[in-house]
Parts: structure tokens; sequence; C-alpha cells
């Protein structure tokens, strides 16, 4: 779930390349590093644009890794839908492997501002579990993401400037792509508090707008995670998902990896799978 | 009432569908900490069962627990624990159909009410299987035979829900008894028949960033009561039977999340409908149970709980006996239900500790204590290592204290330290 958030986020830019885009671009040939005038509202718009799913379902594989952590993996299915206003998202997450978090499920009820629920079902005890808002920004099933790292950026949330065009840092194909660079300073300190970081930089692709990597900034201002994506899937027209991704904690070289696979976003998924009430019914 | 036979009629619908099965098999040793490696306080070890399948709107499951449990220290009905016994029991055998706002399911069941850690006054239909002195919630939930019915309003999205419980068949707490209680003189017979209905209504409200509930029980008290089956004078002993008193009860869970931290509150009134004409072993028993407070993690590997624990039996009264033996048993049914105690106040802290460098261990603390009127207390220390993703190794600790009047102090023999492993599959 995660890495979904993450990936929407960082695949916020898409669709056909914009008249600024087209410009860089053109201008990022001549000069790879000139700073270029660019609306970063925008691309970022297109970036939400680019990211938007009306439901996704997955499988998905997290492995921490680094420092001196055990290698893990937990593997899961995922389920995203669209909310009614067109905004916000729900998601739900229900591990499988390995058999301490089997069937442990996780909901993610989006919402403005700081109103976004977690709610968690812990099978062994037969109960559902809120998470408190503050821990909104604690760790993912022990990995790198945070639960906020999950969830989808809101571009309300954000006052976005333009930090200049530079080569994309993950595409390897042989001619480089250009990026958007764009700094996301949070406009409420209450959310910096609730997210755990105070602004991001991200490194928006000028092809689909979907973001290729992205920093995270602490409360104190100073750079501690960095997100790569390094596999986009298409999955309609206009509509991109990550499917790899990587976050890597800067300050102590642990790092989780993020996968999805089996992509569906044709099955209907019943509205009733995010229900609070029914969250560990299945089980 | 539902048949355990007729449910047996389920199993082959397992064959529809894929089946997901699961399970624990474990083994645990405890030593008592008075006379270390002199005198065991119990071996158990068995293996946990369960599975589930799904076939449309149909569900299917299955929970069952075989186990083998030795303790020289434990008196329980029809069963010499001080030879080892091997018991198994049903946990779940039930099927369920979902059809839009309604689900319904019966067979034998586990319910698990109550948003407080670790005390859950408002789980009146659960029994506890006492007598495993594990950890492991999972291992110790029984089973009942019931049905149920559920209404979610506007084809589940309602955030009301309303569910209506009858139970065929209750199931049972194990109450602790030990030599110490019993003086050496009571054995125990068969406990009474378990025929009785059970009826429960809950209401639930799930609102944004909190939850409520009410529920009303009616049905019979999970602990037993023991009354006389027969003495002998010479040697003198007398045999006790467990009964269980019929109770009505009334339960609300509150929980918030209030940014920072998340309170729970979880409370009860109990007050029994049943009186025993024999000697009023114990006049109007009626309790008030509170158990509440607030969880909070800090930096990923710290996750505190501290709720406030009190107890309140208003009108508290044994009969006058002049038989001693009645007074005697007057007595043990005190601790058991701990009523001699009017009021007892304490403190639950559960503390979880899980290191994100060190992702193989786990530290939790369970530390129970009531500091009013008698004081005891219960301190579970328990440190967990993953060796592999199946495979855990558990290191544990049960102390009771307190004085002989209190109901944890009366159980100072149980206290141990106890390893114990445990593969997943």
């Amino acid at each position: 779930m995660k890495l979904l958030c993450t990936v929407l986020f960082m695949t916020a830019a898409i669709a056909a390349p914009t008249k600024p885009a087209a410009r860089m671009k053109s201008a990022a040939r001549t000069k790879p590093a000139a700073p270029l005038k660019y609306d970063a509202t925008l691309v970022m718009k297109k970036n939400e644009a680019a990211r938007k799913l009306t439901q996704l379902q997955a499988s998905g594989k997290i492995v921490i890794d680094g420092g001196s952590r055990k290698r893990q993996e937990k593997t899961f299915t995922w389920w995203r839908q669209l909310q009614p206003d067109g905004v916000h998202y729900n998601t739900l997450t229900k591990f499988h492997t390995p058999i301490t978090v089997k069937d442990q499920a996780i909901l993610f009820l989006e919402a403005e501002g700081d109103k976004t629920e977690i709610l968690m079902w812990l099978p062994t005890f037969k109960k559902t579990r809120i998470v408190e808002s503050s821990q909104q920004n604690g760790s993912f099933m022990a990995s790198d993401f945070s639960f906020s790292d999950i969830t989808a950026l809101q571009n309300e949330d954000y006052r976005y400037s333009n930090s200049g065009m530079t080569a994309c840092p993950n595409t390897k194909t042989a001619k480089k792509l250009q990026c958007f660079k764009i700094t996301a300073a949070l406009k409420n300190p209450l959310s910096a508090e609730r997210l755990g970081y105070s602004k991001l930089m991200l490194w928006i692709r000028n092809d689909n707008f979907m973001s290729d990597r992205v920093h995270y900034f602490d409360q104190t201002g100073k750079l501690f995670k960095e997100l790569d994506t390094t596999q986009i899937a298409q999955i309609g027209k206009g509509s991109y998902f990550f499917n790899h991704l990587h976050m890597k904690n800067l300050t102590n070289g642990q790092f989780t990896v993020l996968e999805f696979s089996a992509l569906d976003s044709k099955t209907p998924i019943p509205a009733a799978k995010f229900f609070k009430q029914r969250l560990g019914k299945d089980d | 009432m539902i048949r355990p036979a007729l449910l047996l009629l389920c199993l082959p619908a397992l064959a529809w569908a894929e089946v997901d099965w699961g399970g624990k098999l474990w083994g645990n040793q405890l030593q008592k900490t008075k006379t270390y490696l002199e005198d065991e306080t119990q071996t158990n070890g068995g293996l946990f069962l369960k599975s589930k399948t799904k076939y449309d709107d149909l569900s299917l499951r299955f929970e069952g627990i075989g186990y083998y449990v030795k303790t020289p220290l434990l008196l329980v009905p029809e069963k010499d624990l001080d030879a080892g016994e091997a018991i198994f029991e049903l946990n779940e055998l039930n099927v369920g159909y979902d059809f839009g706002d309604w689900n319904i399911r019966a067979g034998q069941m586990t319910t698990s009410w109550g948003k407080a850690d670790g005390l859950n006054p408002t789980d009146f239909l659960t029994g506890k299987r006492n007598i495993l002195l594990v950890t492991d919630d999972q291992l110790t939930r029984r089973g009942h035979l019931s049905g149920v019915v559920q209404w979610t309003p506007e084809g589940g999205a309602s955030a009301w829900s309303v569910e209506q419980w009858v139970v065929g068949l209750h199931s049972r707490t194990d109450a602790l008894l030990n030599e110490e209680l019993t003086n050496g003189v009571v054995s125990l017979e068969a406990p009474e028949q378990q025929k009785r209905m059970e009826f429960a209504s809950r209401l639930a409200y799930a609102g944004q960033g909190w939850e409520f509930d009410y529920t009303y029980f009616n049905g019979v008290s999970k602990l037993p009561l023991f009354v006389e089956h027969s003495r002998t004078l010479v040697p003198f002993s007398f045999r006790l039977t467990p009964t269980y008193a019929r109770q009505q009860g009334h339960g609300v869970n509150l929980v918030s999340d209030f940014e920072d931290f998340v309170v729970r509150l979880e409370a009860a009134y109990i007050y029994r409908t049943q009186v025993f004409d024999d000697a009023d072993y114990i006049r109007d028993p009626s309790r008030y149970d509170f158990v509440g407070g607030i969880e909070k993690s800090f930096e990923d590997e710290h996750r505190l709980n501290v709720q406030a624990v009190v107890h309140h039996y208003p009108s508290y009264d044994v009969a006058p006996s002049a038989d001693q033996v009645t007074a005697g048993i007057q007595k043990l049914n005190c601790f058991v239900l701990a009523q001699h105690l009017q009021t007892r106040v304490g403190y639950l802290l559960v503390y979880l500790y899980e290191p994100t460098e060190y992702n193989q261990f786990k530290f939790k603390l369970t530390w129970l204590n009531y500091f009013h009127q008698e004081s005891s207390s219960l301190l579970t220390p328990q440190f967990d290592y993953l060796v592999t993703d199946n495979l855990q190794v558990q290191l544990y600790g049960l102390i009771f204290s307190g004085s002989d009047n209190a109901p944890l102090g009366a159980l100072r023999d149980l206290s141990s330290a106890g390893i114990g492993g445990s593969y997943q599959f």
C-alpha cells in the first residue's frame, strides 16, 4: 500500500507533453542544467492526473533490507479505489507471508486535511485497531515507507516551486529523459508533524509526468529518505502506476523495495471491500 | 440449537474451493521461580490448526486445538493434570452466508469483544483456557456453539451495525485453583451441563476516528461458582461441583483517536439473576468493571498502553454460616471471582519494544497491579526471538505477588520462568 501511494505520488505527472514540458525538453538538449521557467503547480496537476486510477488490484512484495536488519520479505494483495469525490482513495492491503503477518490487513481511508484514517486488522486477536493520527508518519510494516507514504499525495496540501530542469536520475534509456525538479513545501505545519517531513524535492519526468525520484526532508530540513522509481506501468490512457519502488533511509543505510505485479484495473472491486465494518470479516 | 454433528456435514464443502490452512506447533516448559529447577510448574505443548474457505457468499471456518498439559499445581475437574492430560477442543467449525446488508453465521464460534488491551470485561461470550500458562491469546480463547445475525444497513456501508447472538452451549473459563486455596482437601466433580442458552445483542457505530459499541448480555458467568457435592469425614475431604450462575450484563466500548494517542474505554455492569438456594454461597454479587486508558507509539519501536482498572462490588455480602465447610467454599468462591475485595483499583501497563534495526527481536512487558485494599500483581515479561520466518523461541515469566488474601497474591505458587518454542505454518 505504501508503495502504491508512493508510486502514485511519483507518477503524478502524466499525459501528453504540454507546452511547458515541450519547451523545457528542447531547452534541456542544449543546456541540460539551465533553469527553465515552468509552472510547478501545473506540472503537479499533470502528475496528479497521471496517477489517477479509478481502481486497481495488484499483488505486492515488500523487501526490507540494509543496515543491521535481517532481510525480510512480505507479500500482500493490494486494492485501491477512487472515492466518489474523485480526489481521495481507499486502499486495502492484506498480507499473506511471512506467516507472522498472515491475514493482517491495513485499511487506508483518505480524507481531506488530517482526517485520513488508518485501521489495522489483527487476526490473532480478532480485533481492529485504529492507528493514531500522529503515527501516520510511523513505519509501515517495519519498512522504510511510512503509512503516509502509502497514501496518495494531495496537491492541496503543498506549495510547489520551480527548482529547475535536470536529467532524470533513474531513467536508463540511451537518451536521458528530462525531469522537472520541483520543491513541495507543506502548507500546514501540523501536516508536517503528521507526515514526518517538512518538504519534498521531486523529479517529475517530462514524458509521462510521473515522479522519478523523491527526496524527503525531515522537520529540521535535513534530507533523510530517497525514493527511486525504476519501473512504471501504463494502466490506461494517460494513467500510470509505479510497480517498482526503492526507498532508502539515508541516515542508517536501510532500504525497502516495493514491487507490484499482476496489475488489474478491469475486474470490479466491490465498494464493500473498503467498509470499516467489513475489515477482517473475511477471516 | 445446532448440534455439532450437523456441522460436520459442512466439511465436504471444504472441497468446493481452495482451502486456506494454517496453524502452530508449540511447546513450553515452566519452572517454579521459588524453587528453581526443583519442581516444574507446567509442561504444555500442542497443535493449533485453523482453516477457512470461501465459495461465493458462503464461507466456512475451522479452528481446533489439541494439547498436552502437565502440572502438579492446578486442580481442574475430571482431569489428572498431575499425571498429564491430552485434550482436544474445537474452537470453531461454522458456516456463514453474506447477502447484502445481512450476514448470518452458525456453528462453533469464537468471539473477541472489547476494545481495551489485556482485560476485556465486555467479552461476555468468551471462556478462557486458563490452565495453559501461555502468553498467546489465540491459544487460550475458547469457542461456543452459537448462531449470529449481523445487519449493517446500506449494503454494509453504514456506520451502524447490529448483531444478535444466540448461544446454545456456552464456553467456560478455567478457575485457577492451587493447593494453597483448596488446602489439599478439595476435589472437583464434573462441571454442570453447559446447555444453558445465552443471548447477546450488540449495537456498534464506527465514526471517523472513533468507534462506539453497546452490548446487552443475558447468559451465564464464564467463571464457575462451587457448590458442595459431597463430603467425607475420615479422612476429611469434600467434593465440589463447578456451576455457572445465570447473569445479565451491559457493556460499552469507546475508542477515539486524539491525534497523538488513542483512548480506549471499556466498562461493564454485570448482575446475577440466579440465587443459589442451598446455603447462599454468595449473595448479590453484582459488579462494575472498568478498563480504560491511552495507547501511544514512540519512534516506531516503542508502544505503550497504560490503563486504569477498577472492579467494584457495591453490595457484596457473604451469608453467615456456622458450617466451616460452607464457609470454606464461600471463601474459595470469593477468591475465584475476587469478590472478597469490595473494590479493587489498579492499573494495567503493556509495553512493546520492537527494534527496527534488529527486527528478529521483540520484548513485551505486561504488568497488572492492584494497589487498593489488598495489593497484588502479575508481571509478565516476554522476550521473543524469530529464528526463521516460521520458527520462534520465547522466554517468559509469570510473576504473581501480593498477600495471601489478594486474588493474584494467592496464586504465588504459579510464579514461573518459562522457555518455549513455536513453529507456525
